[in-house]
């Protein structure tokens, strides 16, 4: 693929009504896919505790496409997801029903793809809040997923390209920053349905999010800095992203901006 | 989503800016390579942001052209760009 004109689109059989995200501008051919999910994928029979628990307790389902990434790796992040909408749900009061979605026909979902260009994708799949996860073929299979991602992530890390997070958290990151993005749009989705925002664009949308966290930062904390990586300045969607695992990872006490996050997420804004 | 490297282009400040979204897009002078670079992020984009800001062939003509450049000289960098049919396919619809 090679980055020439690169895209991101789901494409193969069974791939339960991902959206086609890229058609290309009409006039020329559409880019090459970056995302290319497994044929004939269906559940995994894997007997992972947290497999079950996801399943039973969130409706999200693990697919078999994982079966070839190292239990290690894939249960730890499975762990800090389960970790993430624990406390979207009970610290925040974010409801599955907007993170997630409702109804045992609307199961969210976490597979393995190829992938060029990122390690983990979250795709949204409809408008009730069902996602799926991809994790990148290429950066696992044959590989100590754990101990490559791991390096992978701390060459960005220490260069400051991403927000800082405990060594010991590298190959879960990625997982982290992606529910960041569902989070937001979870957010998004109750804004939409309170009223409180009605027919602004995601995109829009996001930047208002973006200065309403800055000014709780600045005129709450005083905080002078406004960005937690350089990743998080090239747009707002990444930046609440990359705020959002400097939350999770660092804990609210960590900045001025971990502290507006946290009392925007809990509704105490300006 | 996250990228797997940093592209270069960013140790180039005059290659790109924010646009009123505060989305990074290329200035008008980046090179093909920053094109190349930038394109692989838009491609990531579009599942968070619902907006595709991949530069295709009619765009990188157009930024071209507001500098300046010839066809010829534009045809000559699409090919550090694009594949042959990509190239092809926009001649046909070609818009001045």
């Amino acid at each position: 693929m090679g980055g020439r004109g690169s895209g991101f689109k789901a494409t193969g059989s069974g791939n339960e009504g991902v959206r086609q995200l890229n058609s290309g501008d009409g006039g020329t051919p559409g880019p090459e896919p970056t995302l290319n999910e497994y044929p004939n994928d269906s559940i995994t029979k894997r007997d992972l505790k947290i497999i079950s628990e996801l399943k039973n307790k969130r409706n999200i389902v693990v697919y078999k496409s994982t079966d070839n990434i190292e239990e290690e790796f894939l249960n730890k992040n499975l762990t800090e997801l389960n970790n993430v909408l624990e406390t979207m749900k009970n610290t925040y009061k974010i409801s599955y029903k907007h993170l997630i979605g409702s109804g045992s026909h609307k199961r969210s979902s976490i597979k393995g793809a190829y992938m060029s260009g990122a390690f983990a994708a979250a795709v949204r799949n409809d408008g009730y809040g069902r996602f799926t996860i991809f994790y990148d073929k290429n950066s696992y299979d044959g590989k100590d997923a754990e101990t490559y991602l791991s390096a992978e992530h701390g060459k960005l890390v220490d260069k400051g390209f991403l927000v800082k997070v405990p060594t010991n958290k590298y190959s879960v990151a990625s997982t982290v920053h992606e529910m960041g993005h569902l989070v937001q749009y979870a957010l998004y989705r109750r804004d939409k349905k309170e009223s409180i925002v009605e027919n602004t664009p995601f995109d829009i949308y996001a930047v208002n999010v973006q200065n309403d966290i800055l000014k709780i930062s600045t005129n709450r904390y005083k905080e002078i800095n406004n960005s937690v990586s350089d990743y998080s300045a090239y747009n707002p969607v990444e930046w609440f992203a990359e705020t959002f695992a400097d939350l999770h990872f660092n804990g609210r006490n960590n900045s001025g901006l971990t502290k507006a996050l946290d009392d925007y997420l809990k509704g105490d804004r300006l | 989503m996250i990228p797997k490297k940093i592209p270069k282009f960013v140790e180039h400040k005059e290659f790109y800016t924010h646009n009123e979204y505060r989305v990074m897009v290329l200035t008008d002078i980046a090179p093909p390579y920053a094109v190349v670079e930038y394109n692989v992020l838009a491609g990531l984009w579009i599942p968070s942001l619902e907006k595709d800001y991949t530069i295709y062939p009619q765009q990188f003509y157009e930024m071209r052209t507001r500098i300046g450049y010839t066809l010829e000289k534009v045809e000559e960098e699409m090919k550090e760009i694009y594949t042959k049919e990509q190239i092809l396919e926009w001649k046909k619809n070609f818009k001045k």
